[in-house]
């Protein structure tokens, strides 16, 4: 659980601070809180309640601090965060597959996003926007989940702390 | 047994649709510009954004040192520069003391108090950018603790970036020129020689180009590459003569009635550290 809560709380900071030092037109976009989801499923396993209540107050906390708004990302993290159990029934933890999970959930992510705020009027429903801000999170996030995911493992590994592969 | 099973779903199937249509009006509500942060928010945001901004300060240093490092080199350059330009300041002090004078006697004459174009002056530093991609903000470390209120412009020293949207106590949400927001048409004018201007709307930012689109021009009237523009100070959002940037295409519409105007911005918006809160002193 610990290590999951510190997973978490880093990633939502650097999200703050790398966004800053990264032009705005880079394809280095961080979306770090959002696939830290897929780095903390395989400690919460035995827990999928408590993993739910993570991702939904981590999304109040990102709609608060970072997007000013209310509950758009806590439901968003709830969808990712029920997508991310279905795939692990399927799919076992490897960098491989993390690194794919990852691509995936920037996908979801984005374009449950952008069609919520097309619905709502803020936006205009032009598909080179939702296109280019896709292409423009994928590589930074899925290196940031591969580094995540490894860190973690040699943690795991020497703590002896329960997670599944 | 079968049907009531199809009453149920049909119950479940109303109960999602009307769950759906309030979150979609609670999402349209909470993204309004025009919606005030409530106390809860306010106090997450500051604490949240305070442990953002202590560690953003060691990184920022070493980024202005790197980017001081990197513009040793272009300081002779610079220096040549500036001495030109400072032999011509005193003459300029000059015109500009007596500007003041014959306005603040044209002032009294006309018993005006203060005008928009009044203002002081808050530096404040960015502390992040646009995290959800689609929001076109940022958000700086200057709140209502420092007298900072709804609607003020934001600059950089090479021209207006937007205007604050949202204010916690200790920092406030910037929403940049950028956004194709339709209901933040800007009043603007283009200068056309010493004394004659040609006002505008800007309606919107092209992405693709990099540029502002400003429309209602009528056509006969002649507009050149590099021309300067600047806000008029008319709709009480933004101070008069805040430069947005300069003019780099011309067009008519498809009526030859009405001339586009595209204009580039000399701010990138890509890269903003720090900027400047012009504190409107009072409107009249």
């Amino acid at each position: 659980m610990k290590i999951s809560i510190i997973t978490i709380i880093v990633s939502f900071i650097l999200d703050g601070i790398i966004s800053n030092f990264i032009s705005l037109d880079s394809y280095l976009k961080p979306l770090f809180t959002v696939v830290s989801l897929i780095i903390i499923y395989p400690f919460l396993h035995n827990k999928q309640n408590e993993y739910l209540k993570i991702a939904f107050i981590t999304g109040i906390l990102y709609d608060i601090i970072y997007t000013n708004t209310i509950f758009l990302n806590a439901i968003i993290f709830i969808l990712l965060a029920f997508t991310i159990i279905k795939i692990n029934v399927f799919i076992t933890n490897n960098f491989i597959n993390v690194g794919f999970i990852s691509l995936f959930i920037v996908i979801i992510y984005k374009i449950v996003n952008f069609f919520i705020l097309v619905i709502i009027g803020y936006l205009n429903l032009n598909f080179n926007v939702l296109l280019n801000s896709i292409i423009k999170s994928l590589l930074l996030n899925i290196l940031y989940t591969v580094v995540a995911y490894f860190i973690t493992d040699k943690i795991a590994r020497k703590n002896n702390i329960y997670k599944i592969d | 047994m079968y049907k009531r099973r199809k009453i149920e779903r049909r119950y479940v199937v109303i109960i999602i649709l009307v769950v759906a249509t309030l979150l979609l009006g609670l999402f349209s509500y909470s993204i309004n510009d025009n919606r005030k942060l409530n106390i809860i928010e306010k106090s997450i945001k500051d604490a949240g954004l305070i442990i953002n901004k202590t560690i953003n300060v060691p990184i920022n240093f070493v980024k202005d040192k790197i980017d001081e490092a990197k513009s040793k080199h272009k300081i002779y350059e610079k220096y040549k520069k500036l001495s030109k330009k400072y032999e011509k300041v005193e003459l300029m002090e000059a015109k500009y003391q007596e500007s003041l004078k014959e306005i603040k006697e044209l002032k009294e004459t006309l018993e005006l108090n203060k005008t928009l174009s009044e203002s002081s002056y808050l530096n404040a530093s960015v502390i992040n950018r646009d995290i959800g991609d689609f929001y076109d903000t940022m958000t700086i470390d200057k709140g209502s603790k420092n007298g900072v209120k709804k609607d003020m412009a934001v600059i950089t020293n090479k021209g207006l970036i937007g205007r604050i949207i949202k204010v916690s106590n200790f920092n406030s949400v910037v929403k940049l020129l950028t956004d194709n927001d339709s209901n933040s048409k800007i009043s603007v004018k283009i200068k056309v020689n010493e004394n004659d201007y040609v006002y505008g709307l800007l309606v919107g930012y092209k992405e693709k180009n990099k540029t502002f689109i400003i429309e209602g021009i009528a056509e006969n009237t002649e507009i050149k590459k590099g021309y300067e523009v600047t806000t008029t100070g008319l709709g009480n959002t933004f101070p008069s003569g805040i430069l947005i940037g300069k003019v780099k295409k011309v067009s008519t519409d498809n009526f030859d009635l009405a001339k586009t105007v595209e204009v580039e911005s000399l701010v990138n918006f890509d890269n903003i550290t720090y900027v400047t809160i012009l504190k409107r002193n009072m409107e009249k």
